[in-house]
């Protein structure tokens, strides 16, 4: 091996590294970046198994909404004694997750599924690969022991780094000023998978690209088929029994819409005809954010996404009617 | 476990701490690294585990068996088991797909209709590299090369030694045992030569490869067409990529085991300053071109019986080379096409006149420029999904097509740069070591390139990837 000065070499290296590194971070904050853990298949599965025959569990399932309204120690506050347990997923429709949990004789508690009416637009809702990676990985845990490891380290570092959750060869134009700093994460996830966004992080042009985006989705999803009733009931109402009789309860909750989002989807889906219809013939509590005190009045800071300062109201709002309507086991 | 993870920086420095621990002893040492060898492989599932203790027993077994019998049919018989048991599991997880798919395709053109039911193999990582270490140690013992290993201590590490299992170099027991033989701790300067390995590995692999070119490796070979720029774009970026990735591997490997006290045999040399293809098989990926010249291509006569069956030798060396990367016709291509370059390249050799001309400084850049064309040329059948896929691409070289350039100038410039300055590197240190270049630079210069590239594995972190030679 090469003669030199060995220590001198790695104690300046180490030095400069970890000065650098520090550098960075600091700099990273003065532009408002913050920590956010990573979410893959690993940190879904650690939260799935952490759902057993406790009838006090409450397993929050749906989308990006669940993901964002959903505040663990909001729950913990509401809902003393209860277990709430975020499993929706960004980007990924809930359904198959739901049958997961209808076929685990099991699961005694209550599911808390989010969806909104353009989520049902295809005859068969549960076919849904990207999501069925996750259930693989939860219930064959102990087949790659060294992800979920390297996961729960992982998570742990991005959890105190901000400087991690910007792609980082963006880091040295911003540097140089040749370009501007990324735009803040305004999303941020924790090690639990809870997400908060700080709308108030969010560039104007970015978060109206993004709401025009969704505003063309909603364009583009196929018109609702005449029989989107009967395809909901269908599908969703075989889960909701297997639920209820291995002893757990099922709430649907429509979560908080607003601006032009809610207004496309109430133009698309007329309430009485869609979500209403679909509440009066399910067994399951399917409750719409309009009926519910404190949570009609939530608006979302993209039209569609709750804001991390609502997260509280939304959680509490929540518990609130689950006490209302006795599905909450707890005092 | 990877090297580019956080649970392989947990790991390491337990094993580490462990393994110099004054109190143990050198077998309590090797037990030591085995049983965290296991623990390596096993976290990624453990179930395979028992895959490598079957090669392990068979292999060792079948060794002791070889030596003490008593005729050459034994022998020979005995050879063949340990090759049927350990090609067998490798055909079967490797290519058992493959087989079926091909099976069905060859049944269906004479007109049988065949819908087997999918296999559904998983591919157990590491299987070729561990599979080609206990393989050559029968054969060297068959071909009397050396003599069984007395502890099975030992030959269980050889085969299971982690910083080299899952993605080699592929070691041979002469390689490794006699250094089992006398203790090894770590020194000062084996971990910090060791260490500085490792982290010049990680930046290669997590900031050249995975950050600076696999995106636009990614997004080229999904495009369904190509300018040329885009084409040769894709095909130069892939060469830097996976070169990056595999030698960034191989250097970790070297530099863990360095801190453990071994020492891995080299497995790149700076492939892209090549002068000739049979120079770039001396380069890249030198582990394995040795396993297939020593084992395959010599003992089928190699060029001792003529020009016309050296030839043939040599392209069944590189097609079954081809193979052995992947269950996939576009990797027997990619061998087929570097059997052709070689055998081209002896008769271009024979027709030349030696002379001085040789030696040229412009003959050696134009014969290294030409040596990397054609590799890049042949990277695009190893890249590319399908067959149709890579002939796209190659159109697209050849200026076939035309479709709008994919990127901004800018994206462009990075890989030209990255690739110039990479290939400038090779250049300059063609004919020298790492060591040696080390050695020669400065000490603040090392401390800050260290500082650098440990700070660029920190901030630059791209998508997970894992190392592409994984899944051979």
């Amino acid at each position: 091996m090469p003669a030199g000065a060995w220590r001198a070499i790695w104690l300046v290296g180490l030095a400069l590294a970890i000065g650098l590194t520090a550098l960075c971070e600091l700099e990273a904050r003065r532009h408002h970046q913050r920590p956010s853990v990573v979410d893959d298949a690993s940190s879904w599965a650690v939260m799935r198994n952490r759902i057993d025959d406790d009838p006090n569990v409450v397993a929050f399932v749906g989308t990006s909404r669940t993901a964002l309204g959903f505040s663990a120690e909001a729950f913990a506050a509401a809902a003393p004694g209860a277990r709430g347990v975020q499993l929706g997923i960004d980007g990924m429709l809930p359904f198959t997750i739901l049958n997961d949990l209808a076929q685990d004789a099991h699961f005694k508690g209550v599911v808390v599924l989010d969806f909104i009416e353009r989520d049902v637009s295809t005859a068969d809702v549960f076919h849904y690969p990207e999501t069925q990676a996750y259930l693989d990985r939860a219930h064959a845990m102990w087949r790659a022991p060294g992800a979920l490891a390297n996961r729960y380290l992982a998570g742990w570092v991005q959890s105190w780094l901000a400087v991690l959750a910007i792609k980082g060869h963006r880091l040295l134009p911003a540097w140089f000023g040749r370009r501007a700093w990324p735009v803040p994460t305004w999303v941020a996830e924790d090690r639990e998978r809870i997400s908060r966004a700080d709308y108030s992080l969010a560039e104007a042009y970015a978060l109206d690209r993004k709401i025009n985006n969704r505003l063309m989705s909603v364009g583009a999803t196929p018109e609702p088929a005449d029989h989107w009733l009967e395809i909901t009931q269908r599908q969703l109402e075989p889960l909701f029994r297997q639920i209820q009789a291995h002893g757990g309860d099922v709430v649907v909750i429509h979560m908080p819409l607003s601006g032009k989002f809610a207004e496309a989807i109430d133009r698309k889906y007329p309430r009485a005809q869609y979500w209403d219809a679909f509440a009066r013939l399910s067994s399951a509590h399917v409750w719409h954010f309009r009926d519910l005190p404190g949570m009609a009045s939530l608006t979302c800071g993209d039209d569609m996404h709750l804001d991390q300062k609502d997260q509280a109201a939304y959680v509490r709002a929540l518990v609130d009617a689950m006490r209302a309507h006795h599905v909450l086991r707890t005092p | 476990m990877q090297f580019n993870s956080f649970l392989f920086a947990a790991f390491f420095a337990v094993v580490l701490a462990v393994y110099n621990l004054p109190a143990l002893t050198w077998r309590g040492q090797k037990v030591w690294l085995l049983v965290t060898s296991y623990v390596f492989y096993a976290a990624w599932d453990p179930v395979f585990i028992v895959l490598v203790w079957l090669s392990t027993f068979v292999d060792w077994t079948a060794a002791r068996l070889i030596l003490g019998a008593r005729t050459p049919r034994r022998r020979r018989a005995l050879l063949v088991v340990s090759v049927i048991v350990n090609l067998g599991v490798l055909g079967y997880f490797k290519y058992g797909n493959f087989v079926l798919d091909n099976v069905v395709a060859a049944l269906h053109a004479i007109g049988i209709a065949y819908h087997p039911a999918p296999l559904d193999i998983v591919l157990p990582i590491g299987i070729s590299f561990y599979t080609f270490h206990t393989l050559s140690y029968t054969l060297d013992i068959y071909l009397g090369r050396t003599r069984p290993w007395d502890s099975f201590l030992d030959f269980a590490l050889y085969v299971t030694f982690f910083p080299a299992l899952v993605a080699g170099p592929i070691l041979r027991s002469s390689q490794f045992l006699p250094q089992c033989a006398t203790p090894r701790r770590t020194t000062g300067p084996l971990l910090a030569w060791g260490m500085a390995l490792l982290v010049l590995g990680l930046f290669e692999k997590s900031a050249l490869a995975d950050v600076l070119l696999a995106p636009t490796v990614d997004q080229l070979f999904a495009a369904p067409q190509l300018s040329p720029v885009d084409a040769w774009t894709a095909a130069v970026a892939f060469a830097g990529q996976i070169f990056c990735d595999f030698a960034g591997y191989s250097t970790c490997a070297i530099g863990v085991a360095l801190c453990l006290g071994f020492s891995l045999p080299d497995n790149f040399r700076f492939p892209y300053a090549a002068i000739g293809l049979s120079d770039f098989w001396t380069r890249w990926h030198i582990s394995l071109s040795t396993w297939l010249r020593d084992y395959l291509y010599i003992p089928l006569g190699g060029n001792r019986r003529g020009a016309a069956r050296t030839y043939v030798n040599l392209m069944l060396t590189m097609l079954i080379g081809g193979l052995w990367h992947g269950a996939s016709w576009t990797f027997v291509a990619w061998g087929g096409l570097h059997g052709a370059y070689l055998i081209g390249e002896r008769v271009v050799r024979r027709a030349l006149p030696d002379g001085a001309w040789q030696q040229a400084a412009l003959a050696r850049w134009l014969g290294a420029l030409v040596t990397f064309v054609l590799v890049c040329v042949a990277w695009v059948f190893f890249r590319a999904p399908t067959f149709s896929r890579a002939f796209a691409i190659l159109s697209a070289m050849a200026g076939v097509g035309h479709a709008a350039r994919k990127f901004t100038p800018l994206a462009y410039i990075e890989v030209i740069v990255g690739m110039t300055v990479m290939l400038g590197v090779h250049w300059a240190l063609r004919d020298r070591s790492l060591e040696a270049a080390a050695a020669r630079t400065p000490w603040p210069v090392r401390s800050l390139m260290l500082g650098l590239m440990i700070v660029a594995i920190i901030l630059l972190q791209g998508p997970d990837r894992a190392f592409i030679y994984f899944q051979f």
